[in-house]
């Protein structure tokens, strides 16, 4: 049912015309209300909504209103294996995959895990011959340069992931370098290869339907430049590729060695899918022991969101807060802001994961969408962008809804004789987090009324801008999968209130088939379909291109 | 003289028995009771080219004793000579303090590689004369290196124990031995330049021997040329796959340590173990090369494991890069050493890889249906076989030699498809 059918949307429009007027500053000194919306009920997190301009009555409300989606049984239908992507006609099992176990796997049928399993056992004999220096390149000498070539769910996951896991490297891949290659222009590739050996250069190519252009064409370039080293390119095909996709024929047809291929399948969606083979970067770097910890933090949160009461449901509630802002407050901007610089990609990745799965406008049964769904959402490490975006947080035109994440502990990795100074960085960083939370929220307010009485108007800070603390013991691989679960059943949750399929991407689509049809035309061939616009830049191009093919 | 030998090693065993075979009273002892061996005749470095026979005649003789471990006042003695490195209970000081109690005790010799400056450390808290005498024997010929000394190298600063050692050493000084009188801390490091140079020219050898490969030149030519100019001499010149065995390694690490404490370090010596580490792969990558990257399911017979021949170890022994590349690959080797059978079969349980490759008590067996053979240690056994034999045992006439012991052309003429090193075929 659309939102605004629910019963629970009345009253809670009427709650929002209280709430949108009142400053945070009044919410703020209230202990009792601070106490009801800080949440501890997952392990390994704090989650405090105080800075959220709502009372623990209107978050009663939400959760009624939850119930009334048909929240809770729609979890059981996303674990149990129902068909959640009807526009696909399919399941989305991603919580399958990092089940540990048959027994501790929500689905019924038990081949699954078999398979899932299976499939790991193959990733496991690759990455351990990787990390034995056993992996050998056309001259047999040892591979020691990996570069995942994907995009989208194939490439955004494993490199926020890895990135942020560093520290957790395993002994045994501390002489291997991971790359990351997505961009269809080459620009990643042609920066990376200069620095690489062809002899000990291994490509792992993943696309789902390895027919991704973008990732193929720069496969295609990686076994051209591995040629000019002088070798055939059946074999460095066979040596230098390993393939990971849900099809094997296509892997075969392109030239992967069975060997080498790794499975995955249709009923993982591409943004789910680091929890899979896919996520062999991943493992490589921390290990196959590692990655087996980041899929229990992952497995902890699909538990936790099966098992506990929507009260306290930490993805439920995490979910409300976005509808609250987005549909009651009318607050569409949401921003991401991990204070912790491993979290570098950490926003680019949920800018896949929330806007490709709810940036849509048609309901699952294909009605019209009269309110707003997936907020535009973007983010950067939160002392960097101090420096940058902050300005428009406090003091610009647009009410912006925030994510702080922290880590309460740090320093697990850093040099022994600087470890006082890393300590003095992680106080510096917890109290600019806690600071800028303040800030936004209070605005001037948070200075004495004797400092306030000296701001000049352009010194003023109006405040009253929400965010949610997200505090973390610390990150470690297991944590990070939790985190990554925690919003994708958020996302997921949210579409149900806004009854949307979050699974597919149908607004992707079209831009690709125009752009098959654009690359004749570029190479000159008459189109007689165009659009005044793009032809003249077609035509512009061309010249472009021919002088400066004449000129050499 | 009554003197004390510690450490049942093949120094200490060689030095005991050629010590008791010119008169000496000598007793043989442990360094502690983990290194004690019930039965020495058993020792491994026994089948060192004679020595089993001289040990055997000085116990029966009665000049030598062995005892369990250290005893200063049953086995009192003018001299020890210690020629294995302290474990991490006994240090160099409490040693000094031990043989102190000896009252008869004139003075110690170390032969064993100690840390430079290590000894000087010690003596600056115990008196007792010390003098070091770095070890010089090389395994496969002990007995011929002891008793027909070619350099003596003595660091010693106290004239009474150096009497001794003269007393001691006269018997095996020759017209042509060329004795060194120095410090301590210059002989410790005189020990450790030796070590580094000669696996210097090891691992520039092989440098050479690759670039020849890719200069389609024979490095043999090369190494004649080098060997001719008296400024540089013949020794140590053969390319191959690397050197192996427990001191060399450890003598280039403690060099590599002193190079780190140079601030302007560029690492000469760690580039040369690195050689050397990558070098114990070439034969591996050249049969790699020669079968396209697929040697799963083939066989490959080896001949040699020892670090080198006349040796029963494999320490640190190219062999045991061999096994684990093949081995990944799904391969099988079957392995034939005259030397090294035991070590190798004890090496191949802990790793549970047993199934995969086998030994063999004989080096034609090995050949059955092997599509190549790979030759990794030069036991004098292998220089002249019966390539006839080879060849029908043989799958193909095809032969990787990792230690060059073959003429290409001659080879050729065979019908063999002949591979080494800097020189033969190139992949």
């Amino acid at each position: 049912m659309l939102l605004n059918l629910l019963p629970g949307w009345d009253s809670l429009r009427a709650k929002a015309e209280q709430f949108s007027e009142m400053h945070l500053d009044k919410l703020l000194h209230d202990p009792e209300r601070q106490q009801k919306l800080m949440f501890s009920s997952l392990e390994h997190f704090v989650m405090d909504f105080s800075k959220q301009r709502l009372s623990s009555e209107v978050l009663d409300e939400l959760i009624d209103l939850a119930k009334q989606a048909k929240v809770e049984e729609k979890i059981q239908g996303l674990l149990s294996g129902e068909i959640v992507n009807k526009s696909e006609n399919r399941a989305a099992l991603h919580t399958a995959l990092r089940a540990p176990s048959a027994e501790e796997c929500f689905l019924e049928d038990k081949q699954f895990n078999k398979k899932i399993q299976k499939s790991l056992n193959k990733m496991e004999v690759l990455i351990k011959r990787i990390q034995a220096k056993q992996w050998r390149g056309f001259t047999g000498k040892p591979i020691k340069d990996i570069v995942n070539i994907g995009v989208g769910g194939s490439d955004l996951g494993p490199l926020m992931t890895t990135y942020a896991l560093k520290e957790f490297t395993a002994p045994d891949s501390k002489k291997l370098n991971i790359h990351f290659a997505s961009s269809i222009d080459g620009a990643q590739l042609a920066g990376l290869l200069p620095g690489l050996n062809p002899e000990t250069t291994l490509f792992i190519v993943v696309s789902k339907s390895f027919s991704t252009i973008d990732t193929l064409s720069n496969a295609n370039t990686a076994v051209s430049w591995l040629k000019t080293a002088g070798a055939d390119e059946a074999l460095l095909k066979k040596l230098h590729f390993i393939g990971i996709s849900s099809t094997t024929e296509k892997m075969t047809d392109w030239g992967i060695a069975k060997s080498n291929q790794l499975l995955f399948w249709d009923w993982v969606g591409g943004r789910y899918s680091l929890w899979s083979t896919v996520g062999f970067s991943i493992a490589l770097q921390i290990g196959m022991e590692g990655f087996k910890e980041f899929l229990a933090g992952a497995h902890h949160l699909d538990k936790h969101l099966a098992e506990t009461p929507l009260e306290k449901n930490i993805p439920v509630l995490l979910s409300l807060i976005d509808i609250w802002n987005c549909n009651f407050l009318r607050t569409n901007a949401h921003a991401i802001l991990p204070y912790d610089g491993r979290l570098k990609h950490f926003h680019a990745y949920l800018e896949q994961l929330e806007m490709e799965s709810n940036g849509k406008s048609v309901s699952v049964g294909n009605e019209d969408i009269n309110y707003r769904t997936c907020p535009i959402l973007w983010g950067e490490v939160g002392p960097n962008a101090q420096h940058a975006f902050y300005q428009l947080l406090h003091q610009g035109t647009e009410s912006v809804n925030s994510d702080f994440l922290v880590a309460i502990k740090r320093c697990t990795g850093e040099a022994r004789d600087v470890k006082e100074s890393f300590a003095e960085h992680h106080s510096l960083n917890l109290s600019n987090c806690l600071a800028q939370s303040r800030v936004l929220a209070l605005g001037s307010t948070a200075l004495s009324l004797d400092e306030q009485m000296k701001l000049s108007p352009h010194q003023q800070y109006a405040g009253s801008q929400s965010s949610t603390t997200i505090l973390i013991d610390q990150l470690t691989p297991y944590t990070l999968g939790s985190l990554i679960a925690l919003y994708e059943h958020k996302v997921f949750i949210s579409s149900i209130l806004w009854d949307i399929n979050p699974f597919d991407q149908w607004g992707v689509e079209l831009g690709k088939s125009i752009a098959n049809k654009i690359q004749p035309a570029l190479q000159g061939e008459k189109l007689d379909y165009l659009d005044c616009s793009t032809s003249a830049l077609i035509e512009q191009v061309k010249r472009t291109l021919a002088e400066a093919e004449q000129q050499s | 003289m009554k003197i004390t030998v510690v450490g049942h090693t093949l120094e200490g065993i060689t030095m005991a028995s050629c010590l008791a075979e010119i008169g000496n009273s000598v007793y043989l002892t442990p360094m502690d009771k983990h290194e004690f061996n019930d039965n020495l005749f058993e020792h491994p470095s026994m089948q060192d080219g004679g020595l089993h026979s001289v040990f055997k005649t000085q116990i029966d003789e009665k000049r030598l004793k062995v005892s369990t471990a250290i005893n200063v006042e049953e086995y009192s003695s003018d001299l020890y000579i210690v020629t294995t490195i302290p474990d991490d209970k006994v240090t160099v000081l409490s040693l000094l303090d031990e043989l102190s109690e000896d009252k008869h005790c004139k003075g110690l010799i170390f032969t064993c590689s100690l840390p430079v400056g290590e000894i000087d450390k010690a003596m600056k808290q115990n008196h007792l004369p010390i003098a070091y005498i770095p070890e010089f024997i090389r395994e496969g010929r002990a007995l011929e290196d002891f008793r027909n000394l070619n350099t003596l190298t003595i660091g010693c600063e106290n004239n009474e124990l150096l009497k001794l050692i003269n007393e001691l050493y006269r018997p095996f000084i020759q017209s042509h031995t060329s004795v060194q009188i120095m410090t301590i801390k210059e002989a410790e490091f005189a020990r450790f330049a030796i070590s580094a140079m000669l696996a210097t020219r090891v691992s520039f050898m092989n440098e050479l021997a690759n670039i020849s490969d890719v200069l389609k030149i024979d490095i043999d030519a090369i190494k004649r040329a080098l060997g001719s100019d008296p400024r540089i001499g013949e020794q140590y010149l053969n390319p191959g796959i690397g050197f192996g065995g427990r001191q060399l390694a450890n003598d280039l690490l403690l060099v590599s340590d002193l190079e780190d404490s140079q601030p302007d370090n560029i690492g000469l010596i760690s580039r040369v173990m690195k050689i050397n580490e990558r070098q114990k792969e070439t034969l591996f990558r050249k049969v790699w090369r020669f079968f396209n990257g697929d040697i799963r399911g083939k066989t490959f017979a080896i001949w040699g494991g020892a670090f080198k021949p006349n040796s029963t170890k494999i320490h640190n022994a190219p062999i045991l890069n061999l096994i684990e590349a093949f081995a990944h690959q799904d391969a099988i080797l079957n392995i034939y050493d005259p030397g090294c059978s035991e070590e190798l079969l004890k090496y191949l349980e802990e790793k549970s890889i047993s199934n995969q490759i086998g030994i063999s008590g004989c080096p034609y067996s090995a050949l059955d249906g092997a599509d190549a053979l790979l030759i990794v240690t030069e036991w004098r056994e292998f220089l002249v076989p019966d390539f006839e034999e080879i060849k029908q045992r043989l799958v193909q006439p095809l032969i990787f030699d990792g230690r060059n012991i073959y003429d290409p052309k001659r080879m050729k003429e065979r019908g063999y498809r002949y591979f080494a090193i800097g020189r033969g075929e190139r992949t």
